[in-house]
């Protein structure tokens, strides 16, 4: 769908979008801050550093579309502030996979290994 | 509204939780870069900043970020509870250690305790609310996709390196010492006897120029 037609969507459509593109921006400022910090001698960031710049600042863009009347740092703190909020609201749901396999490791029976069985003799 | 029609003292709130977010991502970065490089031992020092920065602040906090800093408020109570949980099951669970009964079910009652707070202070009160932020899933995918394929683009045209030289004597003498001294430490580890451990020593006698604190390196080659 163009985006000239993305302000006639209704608020329930609008909504995942922007959550959609807050955190394409949160994920790739995220990783570019990654690639600042984390530089050493032996690293080549240039290409995958302009890649994900250009794959944020395209998503600010298209938020700032997305919103009326809001300059490009409006869209960015609203950007980030829906991805972060909405990374924060699914927290729950990887906690529950994650007790998954921590009720597993709960109830496993640790398998009987001879040398460890050698140790405890000794 | 226009960000140049906010007063400073509006925004200084704003600032500090973005100055806050790029110190926690700095430290989560540093952590994550391992023992070897010397900047790691900052991690935890910056996380901790970081977090407090973008939960402690002078003045209100404006709009959009204060959405955000209640939501982190309400996570951080019930996260920092069920991380205790956890850490508790995972030492009494079977896995490493031996089962420990006590430790086991009283992390499960904490995780229980931190899922009662979820539900009391930050559960959705609508399915809606629950589903709609599953959409920032496939955006946070898709920068971790572009950096992947980015980073192979980087890696193929890298030209080959050479081939690398055999060692000298003088390596594989330096080499064959911390070999014989790790076999050493086990045997004796084994017999009980006391070990006097002198790094430098073995070193001296067997590959004279080479660092000690090198890691192995010969300076001279």
């Amino acid at each position: 769908m163009p985006i000239r037609e993305v302000n006639l969507m209704t608020p329930e459509l609008t909504e995942p979008i922007l959550l959609f593109f807050g955190g394409i921006a949160l994920s790739s400022i995220w990783i570019l801050i990654n690639l600042v910090v984390s530089y050493h001698p032996y690293h080549k960031p240039a290409v995958p550093f302009f890649s994900l710049f250009i794959s944020g600042v395209t998503a600010i863009f298209i938020t700032a579309t997305l919103s009326e009347n809001i300059s490009m740092i409006e869209a960015t703190r609203i950007a980030l502030t829906n991805g972060l909020t909405a990374f924060l609201q699914i927290l729950p749901f990887a906690h529950v996979v994650f007790l998954f396999f921590l009720l597993k490791a709960s109830l496993r029976r640790r398998p009987l290994d001879p040398l460890l069985a050698l140790l405890d003799e000794e | 509204m226009n960000d140049s029609l906010l007063p400073l003292t509006v925004l200084t709130p704003a600032i500090q939780i973005w100055f806050g977010l790029t110190i926690l991502i700095s430290g989560i970065s540093m952590g994550r870069m391992g023992p070897s490089f010397s900047r790691s031992k900052f991690s935890f020092p910056l996380i901790l900043l970081g977090f407090l920065l973008m939960v402690v602040h002078p003045s209100t906090v404006p709009s959009p970020e204060s959405i955000f800093v209640s939501t982190l408020r309400n996570t951080a109570i019930w996260t920092f509870i069920s991380g205790l949980g956890i850490t508790l099951v995972l030492i009494g669970s079977p896995t490493y250690f031996r089962v420990r009964p006590v430790q086991l079910i009283g992390g499960w009652i904490i995780i229980g305790i931190s899922w009662m707070l979820y539900l009391d202070y930050s559960a959705p009160s609508t399915w809606l609310e629950l589903f709609v932020p599953l959409a920032v899933v496939p955006g946070i995918l898709i920068p971790v996709v572009i950096f992947t394929f980015a980073v192979r683009v980087a890696e193929r045209s890298m030209p080959l390196l050479e081939e690398a030289t055999e060692l000298n004597q003088k390596e594989r003498d330096f080499v064959t010492s911390i070999i014989s001294r790790n076999i050493r430490r086990s045997e004796v580890a084994k017999s009980g006897e006391q070990i006097i451990d002198s790094p430098g020593g073995m070193l001296s006698k067997s590959s004279g120029g080479i660092d000690a604190n090198s890691g192995g390196e010969s300076n001279d080659s």
